[in-house]
């Protein structure tokens, strides 16, 4: 074990052991898709035009390398995410501006339709609340509520693989629970 | 100087309208390369055109009799100005003298066009090359385009018709009958002359025998019962799977069908695509939805499967059309990528029109396709066919070469330089498809030897004769004739300066940029934009050295450090967010249009509405947007309608449905007509969006502007005032700051 141990770290030492994930990026327009993922792959803060063609970054976490499918979250798009979820192995991110309470709704029913599509049964969904830097917005237990997701929250074992986390691309606030969580999940998948 | 002027009888404009004397000077001062943009089909009311050919020099020059030309008493020779040749004028010349002369000799007629006499005219032939692998409702929407266009094609003017999805479908347009068509499957790309082997005899394969490409009144009937037939591609498609396209085999087939029916006669192949090349030859992604299409990304380190082989596939479908001198334009019409990244330079090459929009069902696609076939007043469609460009240059005066949708013509000629910019090594071009916006960027060089002297009082002159087949099937030569002065060494610098068109430079070193976003990294590029424009200004500026507060740009140079910025930061040069196909896209289109509307492209205009007064223009920065106004942003690709919040809750709570707030209602309007007539203008049809301050789609406004107010900078007292963007993105200020810091420095 021990042994093991070494050459992993060895190997990461030089680059070599790195891991490969594919990440997919949903949630409505406006939710902060593109901003996260520049901030991602470039570490800078950037406005980006609602995005009309899904695209791809990559970007690495510890010694992960994901490449990242940014999708556009306007309605006549969304049908197109599911084509770039292509296996269970496709980290599933979901994002949702935890500042629009009008939009809220339009989310939950987005969410669900994902949880229970059977093809995405065993995904990994990782839900992201943005923009806590802005002064009135969800929290974290209030945005598990208004999605409606306390059954995959609040039940030991948990049914799914479902993370959430609050953050801020601008203060990047939550990005180090962020990090971990998907660098976990890599790993996981990585088995 | 007034750089409109020539720009409105010629469609020409210079970077430079004054030139050094030698090519050591033209080094040092002419920091913005000596080019030209020109625009041969340009519209101008006042065109004159005559109804015979034109005169050409007998010299090696072959230039055209024109206003510059020297001519005296007894009117029986001209001189040609550009290679100094004697010509003597034919006999249904004579009669010349100072007060009679032909249309081409007067000073004003600096462009002029002739019209060839000739009996035979040839209508253009449109080849339709139809994907079938799209969704019920989208194949419908394109049929139904398509039937409607066949009323606005010239009625005898050629049509044809190709279908492709898992196997590529010729259609016999001739016989009435019974619908008969021949199908193509397999990998290999054909030859011409296999397609004629094929298809029947050599002689059946023109245009008399109306087999395939038959006139549209003959074929109306048959062709809309065909097309109201089409069915989706009957090869069933699992959920996992992308619809087959054998997209590659497809142009293919119709670039050797019109190579084999109709050599060196007008015609273009527009294609529909609603998706990317799944089989055979130009296959751009496998069948699998797991394999993801190539990314910027992926393309950038080298792991996009398909693109170069895809490139280089189209590029070689590309040099065939243009042997014979046909045009290909691509519909792109898609919520995902088609593909158009490997496919462009078939376009390209051609002069071809492309269109990105979103659906066949959308307004994007339905009023470009619709705008192809507008007609100008004497009812001809305003669009060229299988046309060459050539360039004469006077003596002391070399062309470097051009940027634009056009492929060399290998002409060297004594004009040209070695020094290649663009497609250069050569004088003619081959333009398969104009049109009235089409237009080429042309670098020029001056060879003079620093201590040759000028003649006194001579100028430089440059010659552009466009060759083309029009819309109606006549042969026409378009002739412009263009003179700047030399500029002496010793003359004080203004001299020189006065003639720095910055709207025209600023172009003309963004199609540089594009040229080099073929082969080079995007941060070289940029790199060499700044490094480029810090020369310039450090040359220009007035300034004590080391001192930044004494500087200052003279008017003419005043707005171009703006354009750079703004030209580096714009989806041209930057890709995140943006497909392959959509950096196609634009960069396609800011490498044909004039210097107004790629000004358009590179800087967006943005103009405000309040109850104070008319409407006026607005620097494109956050400080610009207020809660009380409207703006209107016209980027060239999206015009958008952009409401502030109080303007937004008045509307929302139906003030201006009030009569006694008419003046609300007015400023309402008001802008939604300014769009509407951007948009009747526009090819290709722009995005149309309409919104409030604060919503989604504020951020095609919020991403373009100067971020001159940020979370971290420049918030103002007064929250009505601005809006806030969340970058950590350089502004125009600091942009500026450094230019001057680091042009007082060198
Ligand atoms: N205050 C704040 N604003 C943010 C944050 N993240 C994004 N935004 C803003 O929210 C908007 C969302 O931008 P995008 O990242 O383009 O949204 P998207 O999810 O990619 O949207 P689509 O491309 O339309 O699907 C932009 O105006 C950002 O400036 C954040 O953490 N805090
Ligand atoms: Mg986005
Ligand atoms: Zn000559």
């Amino acid at each position: 074990m021990f042994f093991f141990d070494w050459i992993s770290w060895l190997l990461n030492w030089f680059g070599l052991a790195n891991l490969k994930a594919n990440i997919a990026i949903l949630g409505l327009g406006n939710a902060g898709k593109t901003t996260l993922l520049h901030r991602f792959s470039t570490e800078r803060l950037s406005a980006h035009p609602p995005t009309l063609r899904p695209n791809s970054h990559s970007f690495s976490i510890g010694n992960v390398n994901f490449n990242a499918h940014d999708l556009g979250g306007q309605q006549n798009m969304r049908y197109l995410w599911r084509n770039y979820i292509p296996d269970n192995k496709t980290i599933i991110i979901f994002m949702v501006d935890s500042t629009d309470f009008n939009s809220i709704g339009e989310s939950k029913s987005e969410i669900h339709d994902l949880l229970q599509d059977q093809n995405l049964e065993n995904s990994h969904f990782l839900i992201l609340g943005s923009k806590i830097d802005v002064k009135s917005h969800y929290s974290k237990e209030q945005l598990i509520q208004a999605l409606d997701l306390q059954p995959y929250f609040y039940q030991n074992p948990q049914p799914k693989n479902i993370n959430m986390v609050m953050i801020s691309s601008v203060t990047k606030e939550g990005f180090a629970e962020m990090g971990k969580i998907l660098r976990d999940t890599a790993e996981s998948l990585n088995k | 100087m007034d750089f409109y002027k020539g720009e409105e009888t010629d469609g020409v404009r210079f970077s430079w309208n004054r030139w050094p004397t030698s090519r050591v000077e033209a080094t040092r001062k002419l920091l913005v390369p000596l080019g030209a943009m020109y625009t041969p089909l340009h519209q101008s009311p006042e065109l004159t055109k005559v109804p015979y050919p034109p005169l050409r020099c007998k010299g090696l020059c072959n230039a055209i009799l024109n206003p510059y030309c020297s001519i005296a008493a007894p009117f029986k020779t001209w001189v040609c100005p550009f290679c100094l040749q004697h010509n003597q004028f034919p006999n249904h010349y004579s009669g010349i003298s100072d007060v009679h002369k032909p249309a081409e000799l007067y000073p004003n007629l600096t462009t002029i066009e002739y019209e060839l006499p000739t009996n035979d005219t040839a209508l253009p032939i449109y080849l339709f090359v139809v994907d079938i692998g799209l969704p019920d409702d989208e194949l419908r929407a394109l049929t139904d385009s398509l039937t409607m266009s066949l009323s606005l094609i010239p009625e005898n003017a050629y049509v044809g018709l190709i279908t492709f999805g898992s196997m590529v479908q010729l259609y016999e347009l001739g016989f009435t009958a019974c619908p008969k068509s021949y199908v193509f499957r397999g990998n290999a790309p054909f030859k011409a002359t296999t397609l004629i082997d094929k298809l029947g005899s050599a002689e059946s394969m023109n245009l008399m025998s109306k087999k395939f490409l038959v006139p549209a009144n003959e074929c109306e009937f048959h062709l809309t019962s065909i097309l109201e037939e089409i069915q989706k591609d009957p090869c069933r498609v699992s959920s996992d799977k992308r619809p087959l396209r054998c997209t590659g085999m497809a142009f293919s087939v119709a670039v050797s069908l019109l190579q084999a029916i109709a050599p060196n006669t007008g015609a273009r192949i527009m294609s529909f695509i609603g998706g990317p090349a799944t089989q055979g030859p130009g296959i751009v992604v496998g069948e699998e939805l797991k394999e993801p299409i190539r990314s910027h990304n992926d393309i950038q380190k080298g792991k996009a499967k398909y693109s170069s082989k895809a490139y280089q596939y189209y590029k070689s479908i590309g040099e065939q059309a243009v042997s014979s001198g046909h045009a290909i334009d691509i519909f792109s019409c898609s919520l995902d990528q088609v593909g158009l990244y490997e496919m462009r330079e078939m376009v390209k090459l051609t002069g071809g029109f492309m269109v990105l929009a979103d659906a066949f069902s959308h307004p994007m696609f339905q009023q470009s396709f619709q705008k192809i076939f507008t007609r100008d007043t004497d009812a001809s469609l305003k669009l060229g066919y299988n046309a060459e460009i050539q360039v004469v240059t006077s003596m002391y005066l070399k062309v470097c070469g051009a940027i634009g949708h056009m492929s060399s013509k290998g002409a060297k000629t004594s004009c040209v330089s070695e020094n290649e910019i663009g497609i250069g090594g050569t004088s003619s071009w081959k333009i398969c498809g104009l049109d009235q916006n089409s237009t080429f960027a042309f670098y020029f060089e001056i060879a003079n030897q620093h201590n040759n002297q000028m003649p006194p009082d001579s100028s430089g002159l440059i010659q552009f004769i466009t060759s083309y087949q029009n819309a109606a099937g006549k042969q026409i030569v378009r002739v412009t004739t263009v003179k700047r002065d030399w500029v002496d060494n010793n003359a004080p610098i203004q001299h020189l300066t006065q003639g720095f068109d910055q709207e025209t430079s600023a172009v003309l070193m963004a199609r540089l940029a594009i040229f080099k976003t073929e082969n080079e990294e995007l941060q070289d590029i940029t790199r060499w934009l700044d490094k480029m424009l810090i020369k310039l200004v450090s040359r220009y500026a007035d300034y004590k050295k080391e001192d930044i507060r004494s500087f200052n740009l003279s008017e003419n140079f005043s707005i171009y450090p703006t354009f750079m910025f703004h030209l580096r930061r714009s989806n041209f040069l930057q890709v995140f967010n943006n497909s392959p196909d959509e950096s196609s896209f634009y960069r396609f289109m800011l490498n044909r249009e004039n210097v107004s509307n790629s000004l358009v492209m590179i800087q967006p205009t943005l103009e405000k509405y309040t109850f104070n007064g008319p409407p006026r223009p607005e620097v494109l920065s956050a400080s610009s947007i207020s809660n009380d106004s409207i703006l209107l942003l016209d980027t060239f690709f999206h015009v958008l309608i952009f409401s502030g919040e109080t303007i937004a809750q008045w509307r929302k709570a139906g003030y201006d449905k009030d009569p006694n707030y008419q003046n609300f209602r007015d400023l309402l309007i008001a802008p939604k007509q300014d769009a509407a007539a951007i948009l009747k203008e526009r090819f290709p049809y722009p995005r149309y969006i309409e919104c409030d301050q604060h919503s989604g789609e504020a951020r095609f406004l919020l991403a373009t502007i100067d971020p001159n107010i940020t979370h971290t900078n420049n918030i103002p007292q007064d929250p009505s005032k601005g809006e806030i963007v969340f970058t950590e993105d350089v502004n125009l200020h600091v942009f500026l700051e450094h230019l001057k810091k680091f042009a007082v420095q060198s």
